[in-house]
């Protein structure tokens, strides 16, 4: 069908070129023969004495011709058989250059805004040159009018063709097209997809055996994502419950920790741990509301320009890893959110200290499009069937460590990485350490969600300044 | 003196007239719903010198502010009865005390629209005690001394008097916040130049807020909203992207 109208297309097209070109060569020959036989005439009447009485004369010839305008040019001024024409500027330049008194030259030009063939020549011993005007509105009328009663009956043709081709190929393949549609939507997540069950043959079959699998599909989804979503709100209100009393800790403890020598000295190291346990609670409370943070899709991403290796250079003075970690940094710049990268590298290196922490290098790599960024160590390594699960919430490749870590970290590496757009890798030797290896585009687009209880809230709308 | 002081038109707290101002505890009015956060924030502030004066339900809160004086407001923003936010929009309608929020972390959104209100600073729970007295001392060392000394400034239509604290446009005087004249005087004095978000909050807050970047940019915000005849088209303080402020009247 496509095959059809592009054919038919390339042949209206072609025809009509071929057309075109013939009728304009027919009209410049018929124009040139007549300016001949005009000629003769300036030539014969101009000969004789090149004087006002016989341009007069001659012009006056020129009136009674039909179909033409003529125009004389002279060393100063010009005259025309037409007023509107007696103007040598009329004529363009490279033709009044190059016209001689051996041959006919022409040009295709415009005169007041319509097509013309203009035909010169010289007459010999005069000054004197004479332009024929021949208007060839007329045949560029005819073509076009050409082109468009081809053009529309291709379209008409194509259209035609296309419209059978449709209805034809429709009765086949109904049942087979509606199918692979309905299972393509089901794959999209539309998972009410259903197929009309109206014959009792194998199509019949067919519509519904896919509807029992879709039906199966959906309540299973259900049921996974009411539980995901139930572990969810309960992840978020533990953590949105345990906000106050940790926040009063926190504060309790650090009077505390401030005032240790005037406590009695049999007390002293069990305040100590106290305080050391509020700081641990107080890690994984945040660990924990960032995560369902996540979870409730409620992440922000505030694009900035950023300087990967002087955010990586202050972050580890800040945190007072500079004499652990080696650098081996390349300069990039990208527009990302300060805030996670810091976290994702922060997580990382904390970790690596944790659990590798031997030989920490921190390298950051640009091509063209990314920011790799690599945490190696050279500690102990990951047993590869632990691998998988190193990103998973409160994953601990060996559980006896209870050290300091809330088992939280990577997940939320893992999760930034993501709303950032860009991937996460390791990879692992036991016995010669680990690297993690994160790869960011340079640009990561802004994200900007509104605050979910904004309509609640008096102050959030309110845009004034004081 | 080192160079900072020499360029600040403040006295500092060691030098001038500062020494001469009688030294007295300063007031916070503390308003804060949890009654452990409440009194263990009330012990630390007492402990490191303050005069406090605690309540815990948001409308008591702003009677109190009306019917006493207070350098500094301390301010939950998740109150019964009165929201933190409002009480930060009521206060600010006569008063450029200096107000300071404790949020959650988690709430960015909060963080934002208390800025936006008018509060000069933000402290997010949990936090220890020494980090909030480190703040209030800070912020209160920048705004508490009465200035004097500094030449008054007349830019476009502004007339900026360092010893009234006091900024008046075509006549009219204008209601700015300590921080918020300090944060203009600054520009004003460096005009031309870009200040960058870092040293704005070393010499207008007076500590190092690490990437906090958003309380100078939520100030400037509001000093434009004061400033500028159209804040979405600012003329005399412009934005420099990725590094910071910079004032022209242009």
């Amino acid at each position: 069908m496509l095959v059809g109208a592009i054919a038919s297309g390339a042949l209206a097209g072609a025809s009509f070129l071929v057309v075109r070109h013939t009728r304009l060569q027919d009209s410049l020959e018929r124009d040139l023969q007549r300016s001949e036989t005009s000629f003769l005439i300036a030539t014969l009447s101009l000969e004789r004495a090149h004087n006002r009485d016989a341009v007069n004369g001659l012009l006056a010839t020129y009136r009674r011709a039909p179909g033409f305008d003529v125009l004389l040019t002279f060393d100063r001024g010009a005259r025309a058989t037409k007023r509107r024409f007696a103007d040598s500027s009329i004529i363009p330049q490279p033709l009044a250059r190059a016209v001689g008194t051996t041959d006919f030259e022409y040009e295709r030009t415009e005169l007041e805004n319509k097509p013309y063939v203009v035909v010169g020549r010289a007459v010999e011993g005069t000054t004197i040159k004479v332009f024929f005007l021949f208007p060839e509105g007329p045949i560029q009328r005819q073509i076009s009018q050409l082109g468009t009663v081809l053009f529309t009956g291709w379209l008409i043709l194509a259209a035609a063709s296309g419209l059978i081709g449709v209805l034809l190929s429709r009765q086949m393949l109904t049942p087979v097209s509606r199918a692979s549609v309905a299972a393509r939507s089901l794959a999209e997540g539309l998972l009410d997809t259903r197929l009309p069950v109206e014959t009792k043959d194998e199509f019949g079959t067919l519509a519904q055996s896919f509807n029992e699998m879709a039906q199966a599909l959906q309540e299973k989804i259900a049921e996974l994502s009411d539980a995901r979503e139930r572990e969810r709100r309960f992840t978020a209100n533990v953590a949105h419950e345990l906000r106050t009393p940790v926040a009063a800790l926190v504060s309790e403890a650090s009077l505390v920790r401030d005032q240790l020598d005037e406590i009695p000295a049999e007390f002293r190291r069990p305040v100590q741990l106290l305080v050391g346990d509020v700081t641990r609670l107080r890690q994984l409370l945040e660990d924990l509301m960032e995560i369902s943070l996540f979870d409730a899709g409620r992440q922000t991403v505030e694009v900035d320009e950023v300087d990967g290796p002087t955010l990586i250079r202050s972050l580890l003075r800040r945190r007072g890893w500079v004499q652990s970690v080696r650098l081996d940094v390349q300069p990039v710049i990208l527009r990302t959110d300060r805030r996670r990268l810091e976290r994702v590298i922060s997580n990382l290196v904390s970790n690596a200290i944790k659990y590798g922490q031997v030989d920490i290098v921190v390298r950051v790599r640009k091509t063209n499009d990314k920011a790799l960024i690599e945490v190696s160590d050279r500690g102990p390594g990951i047993l590869p069937e632990h691998l998988p699960n190193v990103f998973d919430r409160f994953f601990k490749a060996d559980p006896s460590r209870t050290g300091s870590g809330t088992g939280l970290g990577l997940s939320i590496v893992h999760e930034n990485v993501r709303v950032l757009d860009g991937a996460i890798t390791v990879q692992s030797e036991v016995g010669h350490g680990s690297t993690f290896t994160v790869a960011l585009p340079l640009h990561t687009p802004a994200v900007y969600l509104a605050a979910p209880d904004a309509g609640q809230r008096p102050g959030l709308h309110h845009r004034d300044a004081v | 003196m080192t160079p900072e002081q020499a360029t600040s038109p403040y006295p500092s707290i060691d030098h001038g007239v500062a020494s001469l101002v009688p030294s007295m505890d300063e007031t916070v009015l503390l308003i804060e719903d949890d009654p452990s956060i409440r009194e263990v924030i009330q012990i630390g502030l007492e402990r490191a010198g303050f005069d406090v004066t605690a309540e815990a339900d948001g409308r008591q809160g702003l009677i109190r502010f009306r019917n006493g004086s207070f350098d500094t407001v301390v301010l939950d923003l998740m109150l019964p009865s009165l929201d933190g936010l409002e009480i930060c929009r009521e206060i600010r309608r006569d008063s450029g005390v200096v107000i300071v929020i404790l949020t959650a972390k988690a709430e960015t959104e909060d963080i934002v629209a208390g800025l936006e209100v008018g509060a000069d600073d933000y402290v997010t729970k949990p936090f220890e005690i020494p980090e909030l007295t480190a703040r209030l001392r800070a912020v209160l060392r920048r705004t508490s001394i009465t200035p004097s000394g500094g030449e008054v400034v007349v830019i476009s239509g502004l007339e900026i008097d360092p010893s009234a604290y006091r900024v008046t446009r075509n006549g009219d005087e204008l209601a700015l916040t300590p921080i918020e004249f300090r944060l203009l005087y600054d520009l004003v004095r460096h005009q031309g130049q870009v200040l960058t978000r870092d040293v704005l909050l070393d010499r207008v807050w007076g500590y190092d807020h690490l990437g906090e970047s958003r309380v100078v940019d939520m100030a400037i915000k509001r000093l434009r909203g004061k400033i500028e005849s159209d804040p979405a088209q600012p003329h005399l303080i412009h934005t420099v992207r990725g590094v910071g402020y910079r004032f022209e009247a242009r």
